[in-house]
């Protein structure tokens, strides 16, 4: 069990070195620029370098009590972060735990690592701008993440499991995508804000508000908040791979793992291309208004074709 | 500093509306005027174009104009010719930093590069003609430091080969893009009257659909002979303010492209005689990106007794406080950037 962990850690670091490379050097192409070139071969060591400059930073992690509360805040999201990622099968061979709630389980985990982000507030209290930036972020994910529940139902009352093995398993046919788009879609712009980039979310720089709540973290504890960030995003996109895209499932010419990796990876440029063609959602009303208006009706919309489907037509299934 | 930009905002709401706006500006305050006074005409250049560095031949024009209606030194063609070129390549690189400001604003990452790409382009055509990317201290009292070379004309000549192409680029990007329109569309409207009692000028008057534009009102340098149309909006939001701004480029594009098949030869400098004896005031004026720069010059003894200089950006903040009436407190920024406010000519 440990050793697999430890495989499962070790796939966990190369994906976010990957991830963390490709956010840098893809997004820089899509922009015409170069990116990093000057660490290693075409930057590929810069985030090494970055990593190791941070832990070199580490005696100013416990320097106050006042600190205490933003350090325990920076341990939670990682922790949960990681154990959301645990949670999550790669193949039918490759996982570390079965757990019967896995998706929701796995969902909120999620959710509780961003709202880690909260114990910083005694930091942060300190300045006006910084606070409101944190609350707006706060109040953001809550308000996205129901969408983002409500919209992974779909595949839950398909397969009529909470269990991730037996969502993948009922798309051995038909992946849910090719009957559930609204909530494909809804799934995908409640993880871009989940992602803390743009158009949905700006944490660094809102329209108003100079929200740099980040900046408060120096050293290991902005590497932790920032890896926790990152481990999250990998999570979410496996888990829409998972829901929607038939998860492992694919033609026998490759390793169903590579299967699996191929989708998280093309999610990953959806994104990105959302990331950089979309102009940014104005202020928080329009947020709530998108999120509570438009993404929750979408994905009730979906819920009702579903069941719809699924009582009437279950021989398609 | 509110959004990169150095001014202050004093901003009254009710909830989340604003009612009232002060601009609290002067953070970059130099003194230019007071500095240049009793220095030698020729040597307040490098001053004079720190006033507007995103369009700083602007600026010596202004000042060089003034001093040779003043002299009535009567400037050669070519030097005419050349100067229009690189005040037009000024005036494009200026309307593209204010695309990279708006794109910035909306917060859309790829427009944003792209226009820094292209605004490079530009000023690597300016460094190869004077020198310098932002402060070329190149316009001369009766003419221009130094003649241009013929590798400057081939690569002004290859860009403008692909250049229409990527401002076509840009206008997809701004004025085609649904979800850019929507945003803009009907946001900062700026009222005729108001504009008009704050003496604003440049685009900003221009997207009201007020036809008023100094290089054809008054038709200083050689203006006049090249066929070029002035842009006009219609409502004067900053959808308009940007449209305004995108075909200016491709009108700037035109004189450029007119400009560079007939440019004569001969030569690019006079020397008038400065007469000493002069003290009353001489008020010159262009049109720089932002709108109208005026200067009031008085010499004696060759040198700068007073000047004054009147910038559109000052009377543009103005405007953009009367314009944010009413709108909510996530536009400003957005209808900050569509005003294209230079801080430091503000704040001088």
């Amino acid at each position: 069990m440990i050793l697999k962990a430890l495989y499962f850690l070790l796939f966990l670091f190369l994906g976010l070195y990957i991830i963390i490379y490709l956010h840098k050097k893809a997004l820089a192409h899509m922009q015409s620029r170069r990116g990093p070139l000057q660490t290693g071969f075409h930057g590929t060591l810069q985030i090494f370098s970055q990593i190791l400059k941070s832990i070199l930073n580490w005696p100013k992690l416990f320097t106050s009590l006042q600190d205490l509360s933003n350090n325990i805040g920076v341990m939670i999201s990682l922790t949960f972060a990681i154990l959301a990622f645990l949670l999550i099968p790669l193949t039918e061979d490759i996982f570390l735990m079965n757990i019967e709630m896995s998706l929701p389980l796995c969902l909120s985990f999620i959710m509780i690592s961003n709202m880690g982000a909260f114990l910083s507030i005694k930091k942060v209290k300190l300045n006006t701008n910084k606070m409101a930036g944190l609350l707006d972020r706060i109040s953001t994910v809550l308000i996205f993440s129901i969408p983002l529940f409500i919209s992974s139902m779909g595949p839950v009352i398909v397969s009529s499991s909470f269990n991730l093995f037996e969502i993948v398993r009922a798309q051995s046919r038909f992946y849910n995508i090719l009957y559930q788009p609204l909530s494909f879609i809804v799934f995908l712009l409640s993880c871009s804000l989940l992602w803390q980039r743009l158009p949905l979310d700006v944490p660094l720089k809102d329209t108003y508000f100079s929200t740099d709540y980040l900046s408060t973290q120096t050293g290991l504890n902005y590497l932790i908040s920032t890896i926790s960030e990152y481990i999250n995003i990998i999570s979410l996109l496996i888990l829409g791979t998972l829901l929607y895209l038939g998860g492992w499932n694919g033609p026998k010419i490759l390793h169903p793992l590579i299967w699996t990796i191929i989708k998280t990876f093309i999610l990953q440029v959806i994104l990105l291309f959302l990331y950089t063609i979309i102009p940014r959602i104005r202020g928080f009303r329009k947020k709530m208004n998108l999120s509570l208006a438009i993404l929750c009706l979408l994905s009730f919309l979906n819920l009702l074709i579903i069941i719809f489907l699924v009582l009437y037509l279950k021989h398609i299934f | 500093m509110p959004f990169g930009f150095p001014i202050g905002l004093n901003i009254d709401l009710k909830e989340d509306v604003v009612i009232n706006l002060n601009p609290d500006f002067g953070y970059l305050r130099t003194g230019v005027e007071k500095i240049i006074e009793g220095i030698e005409i020729d040597k307040v250049i490098p001053f004079i174009n720190r006033v507007d560095t995103s369009s700083a031949i602007s600026v010596e024009l202004a000042y060089c104009i003034a001093l040779e209606n003043y002299f009535k030194i009567e400037v050669p063609i070519r030097a005419k010719f050349i100067r229009v070129i690189l005040s037009e390549l000024s005036r494009i690189s200026s309307h593209i930093l204010f695309l990279t400001k708006l794109a910035n604003a909306l917060g859309m990452n790829m427009p944003l590069h792209y226009c820094l790409r292209e605004r490079e382009e530009i000023l690597h055509l300016i460094e190869v003609a004077t020198g310098s990317r932002l402060t070329p201290n190149f316009v001369r009292v009766g003419g221009i430091k130094s003649d241009l070379s013929m590798q400057f004309f081939d690569k002004l000549k290859e860009m403008l080969k692909g250049f229409r192409k990527k401002v076509h680029e840009i206008r997809v990007f701004f004025l085609e893009n649904e979800l850019v329109v929507n945003r803009l569309n009907n946001l900062g409207i700026l009222v005729k009257e108001d504009a008009i009692k704050l003496a604003i000028s440049g685009p900003n008057l221009r997207a009201l659909g007020v036809s008023r534009d100094i290089r054809k009102n008054d038709n200083y340098e050689i203006y006049d002979e090249f066929n070029f149309k002035v842009p006009i909006g219609d409502r004067g939001d900053s959808l308009d303010r940007c449209m305004v701004r995108i075909e200016e480029i491709e009108q700037s594009i035109s004189i450029i492209s007119q400009a560079l098949y007939k440019v004569p030869e001969g030569k690019i400098r006079t020397y008038g005689v400065v007469n000493t004896h002069l003290t009353e005031n001489i008020y010159s004026h262009v049109e720089c990106p932002h709108g109208e720069l005026g200067m009031n010059i008085s010499v004696s003894e060759g040198r700068i007794a007073k000047l004054s200089i009147k910038g559109p950006s000052y009377n543009n903040l103005f405007a953009f406080s009367k314009a944010v009436i009413g709108e909510k407190l996530e536009d400003i920024e957005l209808i900050l950037a569509s005003f294209d406010i230079c801080v430091c000519e503000v704040d001088k």
